[in-house]
């Protein structure tokens, strides 16, 4: 190995205390750094599953697409996935529950069963247009079991103003009979937060289509800019235009997922969370710096005899300065594995009991789990390398400055520039030693501020 | 063989009023092989033109040619090279890194050259120096006069084109001192080995083929003892 390499190896060895400080700050701050993104991550992780638990798993709802252009929207390039849905319409449940009591019938196709947040409690998924699957709380109000038939008469809402009651107009009402095959949770995703009920079915070529067009839903293979996309994929399949909200085209998109997933159309929302963990690293890295800076000046001022001597003997600045970054190089070695490794562990725990919390407050709440993505933990890494380079550059650069001339006539003795006056009331409270330790603290300002600075950041990050 | 040349070197530390002239227009020149003694009283300004001859200090003016290059016309780094290769430095406080052993210090100029020891020359080295079987001590285990032979070792390693010595025996009783100024004298002899040392013991500099007297920063005498 290199001399210097094994200089720096055995001065850490040599100097065991101050070593491990030095990497238990390393280790704490990549434990803060990866916890920051860890939990970011997980509760991103979560608000997307809420997300398409509640509005569904797609970007953007084409409405009104000719069947035959729905081939072509789920072949376009910048579409991951999409699905075939049909809104039936509604159904009048005389249950007496409420006033309005009414069903939704959505039809899907088997992309559409496979990509939608249908949660089967009972039976299986439907396999063509005469069978249906409906919420488990429908069983006690229709008194209706898994195998037997349902018979709908499926329209659309209208409210009329004299009563100003909402009710299912006499107009193209459609009857169906479907085969219950499976019971669900209750859909959010597909009634909204209405008081409907919810019923899916398959979507086959058997099943009426209102003049022959169909819902497309669609997921992005990235789902930045997302009107953009959107347009550019209707023209490109040449939808028909009519005046919709984001432009020519009849379309809505999934603002929720789309925010969580970094692609808000709304960017201030993506601006406002990404800043706010930046904001929190770099106070973490801040804090960090100004500790292992110490340490490292410290390490440094303890050995400039040493390093004036290396200088003597023919070591050039740079091979100094290297040095130096060696040391924190190996000490991140050391230090940031673990770091990572307890930061995911203790974002676990908090998450487990942050679940239980939620869970015991909001029922029904989203789960929340731990989710260690390689974009989080690299964050931290690159982070923690910042931060080692921020804490070494001035120390390796002040190692590097030492010259052989410095160390030979080397004295380390304390030096005062004033005579520094006694403080009658430190004398008074603490003693002699409250006058020396003031006396001290004075002497060294810089210290003094270092010290005062990272326990304000730290007591800043706790709460 | 002219191996130093010294030209009107001057060095001054601070400005106006309080400036010292630690150095006023020194010119000297060394054939390869000669042992010189510089002599002086303390704040002379001998320890000065050492630094300056071995290229660790900077001088207000004048040039040093070792080997014919003018070493302040190097960069930094390339003159930190050209130190580690052509000057073997030995000081009053020994100045041998605390952390590495005797084999490490010795060896120090060529592992920080990257370069691989040659095992011979180390063996005959501190087979001269009679440190052979403390290799692997930590300089604090030695004796002072054991550590001053670790850092002449250290000087001589790379068969540098001068060694320098700075008050080798300042901080050594009688016996170790003479045996270290025989061992300068007896490198000087077996490899012809170019040699300045800084003393203010007349008995040591006596010995020496050469002495150079300082005072107030200038050269007040200059003889040659023997050839």
């Amino acid at each position: 190995m290199n001399i210097l390499r094994a200089f720096t190896l055995s001065s850490l060895r040599k100097n065991k205390k101050r070593t491990i400080v030095t990497i238990i700050a390393i280790i704490l701050t990549a434990a803060m750094l990866t916890g920051v993104t860890t939990l970011a991550t997980s509760f991103k992780d979560m608000f997307i599953r809420q997300a398409i638990n509640s509005n569904g798993n797609y970007h953007i709802r084409y409405n009104y697409v000719p069947i035959e252009s729905a081939k072509y929207l789920n072949s376009h390039t910048l579409v991951d996935k999409s699905f075939i849905s049909n809104t039936l319409g509604y159904s009048e449940l005389n249950i007496n529950r409420t006033a309005e009591d009414f069903l939704k019938v959505v039809a899907y196709d088997d992309k559409g069963l496979e990509l939608q947040p249908i949660k089967l409690i009972e039976g299986r998924l439907p396999q063509n247009s005469r069978e249906i699957i409906i919420e488990q709380n429908l069983v006690d109000f229709l008194d209706i079991e898994i195998g037997q038939e349902l018979s709908l008469k499926i329209g659309y809402k209208t409210f009329i103003e004299e009563t100003e009651q909402t009710v299912i107009s006499d107009i193209e009402l459609q009857e169906y009979t479907f085969e219950v095959v499976g019971l669900t949770e209750r859909n959010l995703y597909q009634v909204g937060y209405s008081l409907d009920f919810g019923a899916v079915t398959f979507f086959d070529e058997q099943l009426h289509l209102q003049d022959g067009h169909v819902e497309v839903s669609v997921l992005l293979n990235n789902p930045k800019n997302t009107i953009e996309k959107a347009n550019k994929i209707a023209s490109d399949v040449k939808l028909p235009t009519s005046q919709g909200f984001y432009g020519n085209y009849n379309y809505f998109l999934n603002r929720e997922l789309l925010n969580w997933q970094g692609a808000s159309v709304n960017q201030a929302f993506v601006y406002f969370t990404e800043t706010a963990a930046l904001i929190i690293m770099l106070l973490v890295v801040i804090g960090a710096v100004i500790v292992i800076y110490n340490s490292f000046a410290i390490s440094i001022s303890e050995r400039k005899k040493q390093f004036g001597m290396l200088r003597s003997v023919g070591a050039t600045a740079k091979q100094i300065k290297r040095t130096v970054y060696w040391e924190g190089f190996v000490l991140s070695l050391i230090g940031v594995p673990i770091g990572i490794i307890s930061g995911i562990f203790g974002i676990f725990i908090t998450l487990k009991v942050a679940d239980s919390i939620l869970q015991d407050i909001f029922t029904g709440a989203e789960h929340i789990y731990l989710v260690v993505s390689p974009f989080a933990v690299l964050a931290a890494i690159a982070f923690m390398v910042i931060t080692i380079f921020l804490s070494t550059v001035i120390p390796a650069r002040k190692a590097a400055k030492i010259s052989p001339i410095d160390a030979i006539r080397l004295t380390t003795d304390i030096t005062t520039s004033k005579k520094s006056r006694s403080n009658p009331i430190a004398k008074f409270l603490f003693g002699i030693e409250g006058d020396i330790a003031l006396k001290n603290l004075k002497r060294n300002r810089k210290r003094y501020f270092a010290t005062i600075l990272s326990l304000f950041i730290s007591i800043v990050l706790f709460i | 063989m002219e191996i130093l040349r010294v030209e009107n070197l001057s060095k001054h530390y601070g400005k106006g009023n309080t400036q010292v002239k630690a150095l006023e227009d020194v010119s000297l020149s060394v054939k390869k092989g000669e042992f010189v003694a510089i002599i002086g009283p303390s704040g002379s300004g001998k320890s000065t033109l050492l630094h300056l001859i071995g290229g660790v200090d900077i001088p207000t003016e004048g040039k040093v040619y070792i080997d014919d290059t003018n070493i302040y016309n190097l960069n930094e780094s390339s003159r930190a090279v050209f130190r580690r290769r052509q000057v073997g430095l030995v000081y009053q406080f020994y100045n041998l890194i605390p952390i590495l052993n005797v084999k490490e210090n010795i060896t120090l100029p060529i592992l920080l050259d990257g370069k691989k020891v040659q095992k011979d020359k180390l063996k005959e080295i501190v087979n001269t120096l009679g440190i052979a079987d403390r290799m692997n001590y930590l300089p604090n285990q030695l004796s002072g006069g054991q550590q001053q032979r670790v850092s002449i070792g250290r000087a001589l390693i790379n068969n540098p084109a001068l060694l320098l010595a700075d008050e080798p025996t300042g901080n050594l009783d009688s016996k170790n001192s003479e045996e270290i100024i025989n061992l300068l004298k007896m490198s000087n002899r077996k490899y012809k080995q170019t040699i300045i040392i800084i003393t203010h013991d007349e008995s040591i500099a006596l010995q020496a083929n050469r002495v150079i007297s300082i005072e107030d920063g200038k050269i007040v005498k200059d003889e040659v003892l023997r050839k």
